[in-house]
């Protein structure tokens, strides 16, 4: 037994110190991203396309969740290492410029180069741009199942009466579902009322009138239309949009692929206007690139540039949108032949037409945790209207006061 | 010890005994003791998301935030009631069950503690995230239970405060009754045979054998497993997270540590966090001393 | 008389398995929601239908899993570090344990206290300081690194453990030994060593299942896919929104085979039979 045991220890200090030596002689680049589905493939793909043509240096790319690929960026940057790129969404550039773990994007990239992004490809704050971006996403679109639905609702009364009469049908449970725990599906519904979660100076703006009356249109969905469930979250709308027990579903890119496996001829449409504003439903767009590590060495940057300069290019982000339907934010591709090409991509740039950037700021991080609660209690049930909008105001203030203790 | 007569065995007595802890020792310590200085100086500095790297010490001001933070009370009285009804259920069921299957006429003992550990053996991820669905209030295996079954009302499970925490807490009594079956299954070995013979002939019921025979014989087992058990589940994030999705419903489930949790790393309050997780050890630290002394477990039983 | 101590025999028989199969149900119902999540096709991880077989049930999420992805490589991965982990666990806590239950000397109440208060600080705030220690001492993207801390961390527990179990063994054994002329090592090596077999156990499945299943120091630590432990390549499965179920389900049912077997193996051993009455007797 001890002699097995001892030679089992041996065998794998062996290995252990066989598996460190496993460093390539070239300079490495390293990408952390959050590509999933179909867009991981082609990203691979890419990848190993360009490490066939150099052999100067060599990608190596990792997938990591976007909050977890953020926080050990952070910790990994203040401990002067990390990946040489960091791919993500558009909200983290405040908190990892603020934290110093990234530097200027123009430190790397020639201002030429830089001139044919429109003002989505380029994420600025603070006067300085810190994200070159390959696509804009991430948004949230009315989703009907094509079996119910034939023509999708141009407005908020279109819908309500529509789906009140699809749901006297006895397989149909609900009119729509959504998820009940993030608010970043309830800003839809605060922008088609006129309201935001930040006024011109920065500061949180979410006890308005159009926080109230936001509020009322989600209960009166809830409670007097009874279109949507009592209570439900992420996973579950999916199920009961899958199994076909719901009609339509308020979700983004991220879940179509998952509709067509399940089987279902899906259509996707803007989220309707409200006639009484005049304003349509708009989500929060991000756009979604790459920012360069503080810590890569001067010598390290033409490496870096020429990986930047092959998956930003005009090139890379026609065949994005060709192949996955992304958004270019290259202005001579957004305006080229290919966004024609493909039905999908129309779609989604019709929503994309009415839509709000996701604001650059580090303060947003404390107004969706601030407005996360009080949204779940609201759709619950729990709270009036007026109460609703008053804690997101309170939760959002207190939060974004204790990040300066 | 009373063997050793003269000097020189002394000596290699202590010789001995070095080389029994010394490895322990150093490794644990290597481990643990910079990044526990690092902590305490962190508690008292100001580093937050604007000072991540020119932090100062600046005092007990994050101390004082913490005890100032308005869910702070409220907080560390669920996270006690969320230890104790979870360690009081994984000891009485781990030792029920260990008992029952040290019975000699149990056949099959090797499929039924495989069956028993499954809880134990999957990753908690996936668990917890599947019981998150038997709580679902349409389609949740429970509910349903409930109300076809029992003929009761479908329960609110996960948007509800009390019964959002109480899903977290069943889930956790699932995950964690194995480990102390286990143990106790292996401290049932040391016990032996003719106490229970000696205790029949006494012709004592089957619940004063267990009192009188069993619980004193298994308690020096038994006893780390609790002590460490309390400690982990007091500090046990990822069941109240994931059951709970982050908080839900408006952040009342959460216990102590996840507080730290998103003061790190959705807020960036590394000071806060530092301060708050000093806290913790502090009351986990005095509440393990008085416990040690009253059970006496640093002593040996013979 | 008799008859009455029958039935009651009988009851408590009757009562037993009783228990016993409610417990295994409860037990097993999960985990079999686990598998209809890995069967199903389309990524979903509720579904309104309680069958245990899904509608269009496939194995393409196991048949993905083992030649499409790096499964097996993390599995190697995972047992290697795990294996590890166990032989220096076990051989750390069994010699410590006994230190700490024969011996008297100063400091000891202090030094068992101390291993416990290892355990007490929340371990995410362990990690911004672990992170900065290992780039300085290059263990980065290592399984050294990984050993050394899973070890520490697994130690605590198994080393209370084995003390508590020897605190059982009488002096006797050891006296009995000394007058036949045995060393102190020979003594612990030879007789009360193998006594505590289900100590030993319970130290082996727990040191291994603190590396099996350990996620967040291998986030930190491990950085090239080809080094990924099995929880960090089920991960990659997770989106923040979006999240690969059908395999991740598989995955985590493959995950838990090892662990299983692990455990049929060792806990022939749990119950050796080996008890102290015999061996006194």
């Amino acid at each position: 037994m001890s002699r097995l045991a001892s030679r089992l220890v041996l065998c794998g200090l062996t290995l252990l110190v066989a598996g460190c030596a496993s460093a390539p002689d070239v300079p490495r680049i390293r990408i952390w991203h959050q590509k999933i589905g179909p867009e991981r493939l082609f990203f691979e793909r890419v990848i190993a396309e360009y490490n066939d043509a150099h052999d100067d240096h060599v990608v190596e790319v990792l997938y990591r969740e976007n909050e977890e690929a953020r926080n050990l960026f952070v910790i990994a940057s203040v401990g002067g290492k990390g990946p040489e790129l960091l791919f993500g969404p558009s909200d983290n550039v405040s908190v990892l410029a603020l934290t110093e773990s990234i530097m200027p994007i123009d430190r790397v990239l020639s201002d030429e180069y830089l001139a044919q992004f429109n003002d989505e490809g380029l994420i600025g704050w603070n006067d300085r741009p810190w994200m070159v971006a390959d696509q804009v996403g991430n948004h949230l679109m009315f989703v009907y199942n094509k079996r119910f639905i034939a023509e999708p609702p141009e407005t908020l009364s279109e819908m309500i009466a529509l789906l009140t009469e699809l749901k006297q049908r006895p397989d149909i449970t609900y009119g729509l579902t959504w998820n009940y725990t993030e608010p970043f599906f309830f800003l839809p519904f605060l922008t088609c009322h006129g309201g935001w979660v930040m006024d011109e100076e920065g500061r949180p703006s979410l006890n308005t009138d159009a926080t109230v009356n936001a509020i009322q249109l989600i209960l009166d969905l809830r409670d007097k239309h009874q279109l949507i469930p009592g209570t439900t979250d992420y996973d579950t709308a999916e199920a009961t949009f899958k199994e076909e027990r719901v009609p339509a579903i308020i979700n983004g890119p991220w879940s179509w692929t998952g509709y067509e496996q399940s089987g279902i001829d899906y259509g996707l449409a803007r989220i309707p206007m409200n006639a009484d504003t005049g304003l349509w439903c708009a989500p929060v767009v991000s756009s979604k690139g790459y920012s360069v590590n503080v810590n890569v060495p001067d010598e390290k940057l033409p490496l870096v540039r020429s990986v930047l300069e092959y998956l930003t290019s005009p090139d890379m982000q026609a065949a994005m949108a060709r192949e996955l339907s992304t958004i270019p934010v290259i202005t001579e591709i957004r305006e080229s032949e290919v966004m024609n090409e493909n039905p999908l991509l129309q779609r989604s740039l019709s929503q994309i037409e009415v839509s709000r950037p996701m604001p650059i700021d580090p303060k947003m991080r404390q107004i969706w945790d601030g407005m996360r609660g009080p949204y779940q209690l609201i759709m619950n049930g729990a709270v009036t209207p007026q109460e609703g909008a008053e804690l997101m105001q309170r939760e959002v203030e207190k939060r974004i006061a204790d990040t300066f203790l | 010890m009373k063997f050793l007569s003269n000097h020189s065995e002394k000596r290699k007595a202590q010789l001995f005994l070095l080389f029994l802890l010394a490895p322990t020792v150093v490794l644990v310590l290597a481990v643990v003791a910079y990044p526990f200085m690092f902590n305490v100086v962190l508690s008292l500095s100001n580093m937050n998301i604007y000072h991540i790297r020119d932090w100062d010490v600046v005092g007990i001001q994050q101390y004082v935030a913490v005890f100032q933070e308005p869910k702070f009370w409220e907080i560390l009285f669920k996270t006690v009631v969320w230890t104790g009804v979870n360690i009081v259920f994984h000891v009485v069921i781990g030792v029920f069950l260990a008992v029952l299957l040290h019975q000699k006429f149990v056949v099959g003992k090797p499929a039924w503690r495989v069956l028993l550990i499954l809880p134990w053996a999957l990753p908690q991820y996936i668990t917890a995230l599947t019981w998150r669905g038997m709580f679902n209030y349409d389609y949740g295996a429970i509910n349903l239970l409930i109300t076809k079954y029992m003929n009761l009302s479908p329960v609110e499970w996960l948007t509800s405060p009390f019964e959002a925490f109480a899903a977290a807490i069943l889930t956790n009594i699932w995950l964690g009754f194995p480990f102390m079956m286990v143990i106790a299954l292996g401290g049932l070995q040391s016990i032996p045979a003719e106490l229970y013979e000696a205790a029949d002939v006494d012709g004592a019921s089957p619940w004063k054998k267990f009192w009188n025979v069993t619980a004193p014989l298994l308690k020096p087992v038994m006893l780390p497993a609790i002590i460490l058990g309390i400690v982990w589940t007091f500090n046990n994030i990822n069941v109240v997270w994931l059951v709970s999705n982050m908080g839900e419903p408006n952040d009342q489930t959460h216990i102590l540590v996840s507080f730290v949790y998103k003061a790190a790393f959705n807020a960036y309050r590394f000071g806060w966090a530092a301060a708050l997780s000093m806290v913790i050890f502090v009351i986990l630290f005095t509440f393990s001393q008085v416990f040690l002394n009253r059970t006496k477990a640093t002593e040996a039983a013979y | 008389m008799g008859k009455d101590a029958n039935a009651k025999r009988l009851g408590g028989i009757v009562g037993t398995y009783a228990v016993l199969i409610i417990f295994a149900a409860i037990s097993i119902y999960p985990v079999s929601r686990i598998v209809t999540i890995s069967l199903r096709p389309g990524d979903q991880l509720l579904s309104t239908s309680l069958a245990i077989i899904p509608d269009g049930a496939s194995l393409r999420n196991y048949v993905h899993l083992l030649t499409e992805t790096q499964f097996l490589r993390w599995m190697l991965n995972s047992l290697l570090v795990s294996i590890v982990v166990t032989v220096t666990g076990v051989a750390f806590a069994s010699t410590a344990g006994y230190g700490l239950s024969r011996y008297k000397f100063a400091g000891k109440g202090a030094m068992l206290s101390g291993l416990l208060v290892t355990q007490m600080f929340p371990a995410t705030m362990l990690l911004l300081p672990l992170y900065v220690v290992l780039i300085k001492l290059h263990l980065l993207n290592s399984y050294l690194g990984i050993v050394i801390i899973y070890t520490a961390t697994a130690l605590p527990f198994c080393v209370w453990q084995m003390k508590g179990y020897y605190d059982t063994i009488p002096f006797a054994l050891e006296e009995a030994a000394r007058i036949d002329g045995a060393t102190p090592w020979q003594t612990f090596r030879k007789v009360i060593f193998p006594l505590a077999a289900p100590a030993l156990v319970i130290t082996a499945l727990f040191s291994f299942m603190t590396a099996w299943n350990e996620y967040v120091v291998a986030n930190v630590v491990l950085q090239d896919t080809e080094l990924y432990t099995l929880p960090l390549g089920l991960k990659m499965f997770q989106g923040s929104m979006q999240t690969q179920w059908g395999l991740y389900a598989a995955g985590s049912l493959l995950v838990s085979v090892p662990v299983v077997a692990l455990f049929l193996v060792l806990s022939r051993y749990l119950i050796s039979g080996l008890t102290l009455g015999a061996v006194k007797g």
